[in-house]
C-alpha cells in the first residue's frame, strides 16, 4: 500500500504494487527531481511522489507533456540532480527527438526513464513496444521481471546512469506496474546528495561529436551486464529446451514448468495441480528445461547468452509484445560461425502469438509446443447457457462528453451533409463507440485531431465541402494542440475545433494540468486560461455549457455554417472527479407521465441518451433513475419529451 | 411492431419532405433547424404518429377527400369546385400579398367565432417564417404576406397542452392541408374531435432557406423587405422597389420535395386561395366544402369581401397551370420510381 | 501460521464492474496475507474501469514461491463476484469443479442492456450455470448489507467479510481488521468494520445451514 513506500523499515516485507515499488526505489535512490505526464499504467508513480515530495525534500511535477518532463529532467541532471522521468509507451514515442539527443549528450546526475508499456492495450489504443526505442536511441535498458525487481532496479539504474554518464531506460508492463507482490524494503537515505554548480565549461550538448563515445558507453554497459544480478539462470547445465525470457515471462515460464512434463499428457497433472512445486520436482522436467531470465535487456549480455545457448538443444524466447529479445538473441547467435540452434518465439511460424500480452496459458502452450507435448487442457467446459453480454465502455453518469457528442451528432445531422469528426486521446475517445454515437472517424495520437482537421480544412480547392470537426480535451490541448491551433489559425483552415474542457485529466485519474490551478505537490498555481490562449492566437472563440443541449445544437449548427477556423469551448467540470464531494440533486421519474415504449418517446432516455443512470424498469415498462449511479446533472430532465423526469430543487441555503 | 414505412428512409432521405410540420415536436427523434428536418436517432415505436400524419407516404386521397369534401365530383386539375371567384378584401391591409382575402377571411372567422385562433406564420421580409397562433386581429395583420420559404407550421398542432375541442383556423400550403386532413383523421381515431377550418394557399414550389444566404451573397448588405412572384418571375424588394432575381438562381434553391408535388391548388382545403394573375390586387378563391361556403358567404355578406365572377379564360389558364404542375410532378416521380 | 490446509498456490479471483472497489478489496486481502507471512501476488485490470468496464483481480497465495500475476485458465479455487454477470463471465474462463464461488446477486446493467439491445440473463440462469461449472456457489447480498449501514460503496468489504469466513482462506477477521485500520481513516473504518462483520456473519450462516 502507498503508505508503506515511505517506511523506514529496511529488511521488512510488505505487499507493494509495482508502481509503489518504483516509488520506493526512487526514494531509496535519493532522487531530487521527478517529472511525468499521466499515462496508464504509470500514472500512480508521480501521483505518489507528488504527495511525499515536500516531506522528503525533493521536487515532483506533472509536466505539460512528456517532452517537457524529459527535458526538465535533463536540465536537473545537468546540475547533478538525480532525476526520474516517467511515462507510458506513447509518451516515449512523443519524446523521440529529446530521447535520442539525450543519448548523444549523455547526462550528469543520474537520469532514469521509466516507460510503462501496456501489452493488450488495457488502457491504451495500442501496445507499442518501447524497447525498440532503446536500440534506436542507443541507450541501456532494464526490464524488471518481478515487483521486487521494479524497486531494486531503480537505485541500480541510477548508479549505472552515473557510472556511464548516460540516460538509462527501464521498461515495465501493466502486469508489473499494476501487479502487487511481496517486496523487501531497502534503506532510505538520511539526506539527499548536494547538487553541483554548473561550471563555465560544463557542457550538456547532443551533437554528433559524441556518437563514438556513446558507443563506448554501450560497450561498457555490455560488460557490466555480463555480471548483473538481474540476469539469472535456473535449470540444468545442458537443457534440452532453453527458455530465454525477460519481464513477466520468467514467472509465467516457471509456473508452466510446474505443470508440464515431457511425454506425459496434462491429464495426469490435473490431480497434482494443487501440490507444491517441490512435489512436482521431477527429474524429467528439471533436466530438460532451463530458464535464462534477462533483466538487462539492452545491450544484451552477449557472452552470457551465447554461453547458455551453446549448451541448449533448442531455444524458446518468451517476452511481452515484440520479438525484441528474440531478434537480439538471433543476432548474437547468427554471428557465430559453425553454430546454429533452433530459436522459437513469435511470428508466423512461432509458438507464441505476436500480439497481446503473455499469460500463463499462452506460455505453457508455447513450452509444450517447443517440447512437442500435447498441452491441451481437458477441463470439461459445459456449453455456455446464459447470454453474457460484453460490457461496453460508456461515459460516466453526468459526464459532459455525453452531452457534447449528443449535441454534435445532431448538429451535424441537421446540416444534411456528411460531417467528419476527428477525435483525440482522453475519455472522449470513447466517442468512437456507441456512447458517442460512433461519431469519431479519425483517431491518431495526442494532438492529431486538430492537425488532421487542418489538412481536410484546406481541401476546398478540390471541391471538398464536408464539415470538419476536431475534438480535444483540456489536458490534451496543453499537451499537444498548441502548435496545431497556431497552424490552423495561420492557414485559416475550414474547421470547427471543439475543446472539451472538463477541468480534468480524467481518463488517467484526475491529475492536475496547467488549467487546473494545483500542482503535483499540492501547491496552488496560477491556472492558464484556455480561452485566453485561444484568443491570443487570434481565433474566434465561443464558450458554452454542454449541459444546455438544445442551445448547443443550435450553436454548433450555426458555427458549422461559417467559413474558416472556429473554436468552441464546452465548459463543464468532470462529475466523477468531484462525485464524492458534491451534494447530488435527486432526480426521479414520474411513472404517470412517462411514455415508456410508446410513440412520442420510445425509451429516449435509456436507449438514446444512454446515461447509465437512466435505466428501463421492464416490470413496469417505465423509465427509472438508478440513484446509486446518478450524478444529478439534470440533462435528462431537459430531454424527456413528456417532462416525466423531475429534479428535486435543492433547498436554498 | 415493425412499421412498413420508415420516415427517415422513405421520406427524409429521399428528399420528399415538404416541411409541413405535422410530425415535428411530437417526439424527440425529429429535429429541425431552418428547413432541415432530420432523424439523428432511430425510434423504436413502430407504427407511430409521424407515419400516420405524413402527407408524403402512400395515402388513399380519394377517401380523404370524400370524408372532408363530400361526394361531389372533383375537377381533374383543380379539385372539387363548390364555387370559384375573383375576390379581394374590402379594405386590404398594406402588407398583404395580393388581395388581402386570406386576412379578411381570418378576421371574419375570428369575429364570428368560427375559430378561436388561427395557425399562421410571420416573418420579416418573407425570410425564415415563424409559425404562431394568432389570437387577435393584430396578430392576423402581423401574419399577412406570402412566405416562399417552407416552415413547418403544423408543428404547433403537436403542442401537448393544446385542446382539440376549441375550433381553430389553419392556413397552409397544399401539402400542409393534406397533412392536416391526416392529422384530423388520426385524432378522430383516438377520440378527439377537431373542428378545423382550413384555407389552402396555391403553391408551385417553396424555396429552401439557403435562398436567404444566396440573396445575402448576391446583394450584400441589403435587407429583404418583401419577396413576390409575378408573371415576370421572382422579385425581391430591398426597400428600393422590386428587383428581379434570375430564375436560375431561384431554381437552384427550390426544395426538392416540390418537384414531386401534384397539388397546386390545395385540393383538400375548405377554401383555396391564390393570386389572380391577370390583375394585381385580386385573389382567386375556390370554395370546396360546405363549411368553407358558409365561411366565405358570411364574410361576403358582412361586406368584408368584394366578389366578382371568375372569367372563363382565367379558369382555363388556372386549370392548365395546375395540370402542367401535376404533369411535371408525375414525370419526375415516374423517372425516379424503381 | 495458519493450520488450514490450502492448495499452493491458492488462486482467488475478485471480479466485478469498474468502480465497485475491486482493487481495494484485493489489496486488503493480499496485505493481510503478507502480514501473516505468505507470499501474495495480485494482478489487476485497470484503466477504463471507471467507465463501466469489467474488472478483475487475480490473487495468488503461496507459502514459498512467487507466482506470476495472472491465474491460468480454469485454475481459480475461489471466485468472489461483485456482480452476477461478471461472476459468470469469469467462471467460464477460470472455474473448475472444485471452485467455490461467492457473489452479490445485485445486477449492474451494461450499456447494451440499458438500451434494450441486449438482454441481461436471469439470475436463475446465472446461478444454474455457476453451479454447473463450480463446486460450491453462495449468494451474498453484499450491496443490501452495505446499504443497511447507509453506505452502498462498502459492498466490496461485505464480500471480503464473507470470503474471510470460508475455511479455505488463511486469514481471520482480526487480520483483516488490522489492515483496514492501516488503510482507512477513522470514520470510514468504523463503517467498513460493521459491513465486514455483516458479510462474515452472512457467510457463516450459509455454511451452517448447509453443513
Amino acid at each position: 500500500m502507498e503508505w508503506m513506500t515511505t517506511l523506514d523499515s529496511p529488511g521488512k516485507v510488505f505487499l507493494l504494487q509495482g508502481n509503489e515499488a518504483i516509488v520506493r526505489g526512487a526514494l531509496e535512490a535519493g532522487i531530487h527531481f521527478a517529472a511525468a505526464y499521466p499515462g496508464s499504467p504509470s500514472s500512480e508513480i508521480l501521483t505518489m511522489l507528488g504527495r511525499i515530495a515536500d516531506k522528503r525534500g525533493f521536487y515532483a511535477e506533472w509536466s505539460t507533456n512528456e517532452t517537457c518532463a524529459l527535458e526538465a529532467c535533463m536540465g536537473a541532471s545537468f546540475a547533478h540532480a538525480r532525476s526520474l522521468c516517467i511515462m507510458k509507451q506513447n509518451g516515449l514515442m512523443t519524446v523521440g527527438d529529446a530521447l535520442h539527443t539525450c543519448g548523444l549528450s549523455g547526462v550528469k546526475g543520474g537520469l532514469v526513464l521509466v516507460v510503462a508499456d501496456d501489452p493488450s492495450a488495457h488502457s491504451s489504443t495500442n501496445e507499442f513496444d518501447s524497447r525498440n526505442m532503446a536500440v534506436s536511441a542507443n541507450i541501456p535498458m532494464l526490464e524488471p521481471s518481478t515487483i521486487q525487481d521494479a524497486k531494486d532496479m531503480i537505485p541500480y539504474a541510477f548508479e549505472l546512469s552515473e557510472q556511464l554518464q548516460q540516460i538509462v531506460m527501464i521498461r515495465t508492463v501493466t502486469r508489473i506496474n499494476h501487479g502487487r507482490s511481496n517486496v523487501v524494503l531497502g534503506e532510505l537515505p538520511k539526506s539527499l546528495r548536494p547538487l553541483k554548480a554548473i561550471g563555465e565549461w560544463d557542457r550538456f550538448v547532443g551533437i554528433n561529436w559524441f556518437h563514438e563515445s556513446q558507443w563506448e558507453k554501450m560497450d561498457q554497459a555490455g560488460e557490466i551486464f555480463e555480471k548483473s544480478p538481474f540476469n539469472t539462470y535456473e535449470g540444468p547445465e545442458k537443457p534440452a529446451l532453453l527458455i530465454i525470457t525477460s519481464g513477466t515471462g520468467r514467472l509465467y515460464s516457471r509456473e508452466a514448468l510446474d505443470t508440464l512434463e515431457e511425454g506425459m499428457s496434462v491429464e495426469v497433472f490435473r490431480n497434482h495441480w494443487f501440490h507444491s512445486r517441490e512435489a512436482l520436482d521431477t527429474p524429467e522436467v528439471r533436466n530438460k528445461i532451463g530458464i535464462l531470465s534477462i533483466g538487462t535487456s539492452w545491450p544484451l549480455p552477449e557472452r552470457l547468452v551465447l554461453g547458455h545457448a551453446k549448451k541448449a538443444g533448442k531455444i524458446l524466447v518468451v517476452e511481452e509484445v515484440d520479438p525484441f529479445l528474440e531478434r537480439g538473441v538471433a543476432a548474437i547467435l547468427g554471428k557465430e560461425k559453425d553454430f546454429s540452434v533452433e530459436i522459437l518465439g513469435k511470428g508466423k511460424n512461432g509458438v507464441l502469438p505476436r500480439v497481446f500480452e503473455l499469460d500463463p496459458d499462452r506460455v505453457r502452450n508455447a513450452i509444450a509446443k517447443a517440447l512437442g507435448v500435447d498441452a491441451k487442457d481437458e477441463v470439461p467446459a459445459p456449453a455456455p447457457a446464459a447470454g453474457v453480454t460484453a460490457r461496453e465502455l460508456t461515459f460516466c453518469a453526468g459526464c459532459p462528453h455525453r452531452a457534447t457528442f449528443f449535441i454534435v451528432k445532431q448538429a451535424l445531422e441537421l446540416t444534411e451533409t456528411q460531417g467528419v469528426v476527428m477525435g483525440d486521446i482522453g475519455c472522449y475517445t470513447l466517442g468512437a463507440q456507441r456512447a458517442g454515437h460512433y461519431l469519431i472517424s479519425f483517431l491518431g495520437c495526442m494532438g492529431a485531431g486538430i492537425n488532421a482537421a487542418e489538412g481536410l480544412g484546406q481541401l476546398n480547392r478540390f471541391g471538398f465541402d464536408q464539415p470538419v470537426v476536431a475534438f480535444s480535451g483540456d489536458s490534451t490541448f496543453f499537451h499537444s494542440c498548441l502548435p496545431g491551433l497556431v497552424n490552423a489559425r495561420y492557414h485559416n483552415a475550414n474547421m470547427l475545433f471543439v475543446i472539451l474542457d472538463n477541468s480534468a485529466t480524467a481518463m488517467t485519474g484526475f491529475q492536475p494540468h496547467p488549467g487546473i490551478g494545483r500542482t503535483a505537490m499540492g501547491h496552488p498555481a496560477e491556472p492558464v486560461s484556455i480561452q485566453k490562449v485561444v484568443e491570443a492566437i487570434g481565433c474566434p472563440v465561443t464558450t458554452a455549457d454542454p449541459y444546455d443541449v438544445e442551445g448547443g445544437i443550435r450553436l454548433v449548427y450555426d458555427l458549422l455554417k461559417q467559413p474558416g477556423l472556429k473554436v468552441l469551448i464546452f465548459q463543464q467540470p468532470c462529475v466523477t472527479a468531484h462525485i464524492r464531494t458534491i451534494e447530488k440533486t435527486k432526480i426521479w421519474v414520474d411513472p404517470e407521465l412517462c411514455r415508456g415504449d410508446a410513440c412520442g418517446c420510445g425509451r429516449f432516455c435509456s436507449r438514446i441518451w444512454g446515461c447509465p443512470a437512466n435505466i428501463w424498469d421492464d416490470a413496469n415498462k417505465r423509465a427509472a433513475i438508478d440513484e446509486v449511479v446518478c450524478a444529478g446533472c439534470g440533462v435528462c430532465v431537459s430531454l424527456c419529451p413528456a417532462g416525466a423526469i423531475k429534479m428535486v430543487e435543492k433547498e436554498a441555503v | 411492431m415493425v412499421a412498413e414505412f420508415n420516415l427517415k428512409r422513405d421520406v427524409l432521405q429521399k428528399g420528399l419532405c415538404t416541411l409541413c410540420g405535422a410530425c415535428m415536436d411530437g417526439c424527440p427523434y425529429l429535429k429541425n433547424i431552418a428547413d432541415h428536418l432530420v432523424m439523428p436517432f432511430q425510434c423504436s415505436a413502430g407504427e407511430g404518429r409521424c407515419l400516420a400524419v405524413c402527407p408524403c407516404l402512400p395515402t388513399d386521397w380519394e377517401d380523404v377527400r370524400k370524408r372532408f369534401l363530400g361526394d361531389s365530383a372533383a375537377d381533374p386539375d383543380i379539385g372539387v369546385i363548390a364555387g370559384v371567384y375573383k375576390v379581394r378584401a374590402k379594405h386590404p391591409i398594406s402588407r398583404c400579398q395580393n388581395g388581402g382575402t386570406v386576412s379578411a377571411l381570418l378576421a371574419y372567422g375570428m369575429d364570428a367565432g368560427l375559430g378561436e385562433s388561427a395557425l399562421l406564420t410571420r416573418s420579416s421580409g418573407g425570410l425564415e417564417p415563424e409559425p404562431f397562433w394568432a389570437k387577435s386581429p393584430e396578430d392576423i395583420q402581423e401574419a399577412a404576406g406570402s412566405k416562399y420559404f417552407a416552415a413547418g407550421s403544423l408543428r404547433l398542432l403537436n403542442d401537448r397542452h393544446r385542446q382539440w375541442d376549441k375550433p381553430v383556423m389553419v392556413v397552409g400550403r397544399p401539402c400542409q392541408i393534406r397533412a392536416l386532413r391526416k392529422i384530423q383523421i388520426h385524432e378522430q381515431s383516438t377520440g378527439h374531435t377537431s373542428p378545423v377550418l382550413s384555407i389552402g394557399l396555391f403553391c408551385t414550389w417553396q424555396l429552401s432557406w439557403s435562398f436567404g444566404d444566396f440573396l445575402a451573397q448576391e446583394f450584400p448588405g441589403k435587407k429583404v423587405q418583401r419577396i413576390a412572384i409575378s408573371l415576370q418571375g421572382l422579385e425581391v424588394d430591398f426597400g428600393e422597389g422590386p428587383q428581379p432575381v434570375s430564375m436560375d438562381g431561384v431554381r437552384a434553391h427550390m426544395r426538392s420535395a416540390c418537384h414531386y408535388c401534384l397539388d397546386m391548388t390545395a385540393e383538400l382545403a375548405d377554401i383555396a386561395v391564390g393570386a389572380f394573375e391577370q390583375e394585381a390586387g385580386w385573389n382567386t378563391l375556390i370554395v370546396r366544402s360546405k363549411a368553407g361556403m358558409d365561411w366565405f358567404e358570411g364574410a361576403k355578406n358582412r361586406g368584408d369581401l368584394l366578389v366578382a365572377a371568375y372569367p372563363e379564360a382565367e379558369l382555363q389558364r388556372l386549370k392548365a397551370a395546375a395540370h402542367n404542375k401535376a404533369r411535371r410532378g408525375l414525370e419526375k416521380i415516374r423517372s425516379e420510381a424503381v | 501460521m495458519s493450520e488450514k490446509v490450502i492448495p499452493d498456490p491458492l488462486n482467488i479471483i475478485i471480479c466485478g464492474v469498474g468502480g465497485q472497489g475491486n482493487i481495494v478489496a484485493s489489496e486488503l486481502l493480499a496485505s493481510a496475507l503478507v502480514e501473516k507471512g505468505f507470499r501474495a501476488t495480485v494482478g489487476e485490470t485497470y484503466g477504463a474501469s471507471q467507465r463501466g468496464g469489467s474488472v478483475m483481480s487475480h490473487v495468488r497465495i503461496s507459502k514459498t514461491l512467487e507466482y506470476g500475476v495472472l491465474i491460468p485458465q480454469h485454475k481459480a479455487h475461489l471466485i468472489v463476484g461483485f456482480e452476477p454477470m461478471e461472476t459468470l463471465r469469469i467462471a467460464r474462463d477460470y472455474a473448475n469443479k472444485e471452485t467455490t464461488t461467492i457473489f452479490d446477486p445485485r445486477p449492474n446493467y451494461p450499456l447494451g442492456v440499458l438500451i434494450g439491445e441486449a438482454a441481461y440473463p436471469s439470475l436463475q440462469e446465472v446461478e444454474d450455470e455457476l453451479c454447473d461449472r463450480c463446486g460450491f456457489v453462495w449468494k451474498i447480498p453484499a450491496t443490501d448489507l452495505a446499504l443497511s449501514t447507509g453506505n452502498f460503496r462498502a459492498a466490496n468489504i461485505a464480500l471480503m467479510g464473507a470470503l474471510t469466513a470460508l475455511p479455505q482462506v488463511p486469514v481471520e477477521a482480526a487480520d483483516y481488521d488490522r489492515v483496514m485500520a492501516q488503510r482507512f481513516p477513522e470514520k470510514v473504518l468504523a463503517q467498513n468494520q460493521e459491513v465486514f462483520v455483516l458479510g462474515y456473519e452472512a457467510m457463516r450462516e450459509l455454511l451452517e445451514m448447509n453443513r
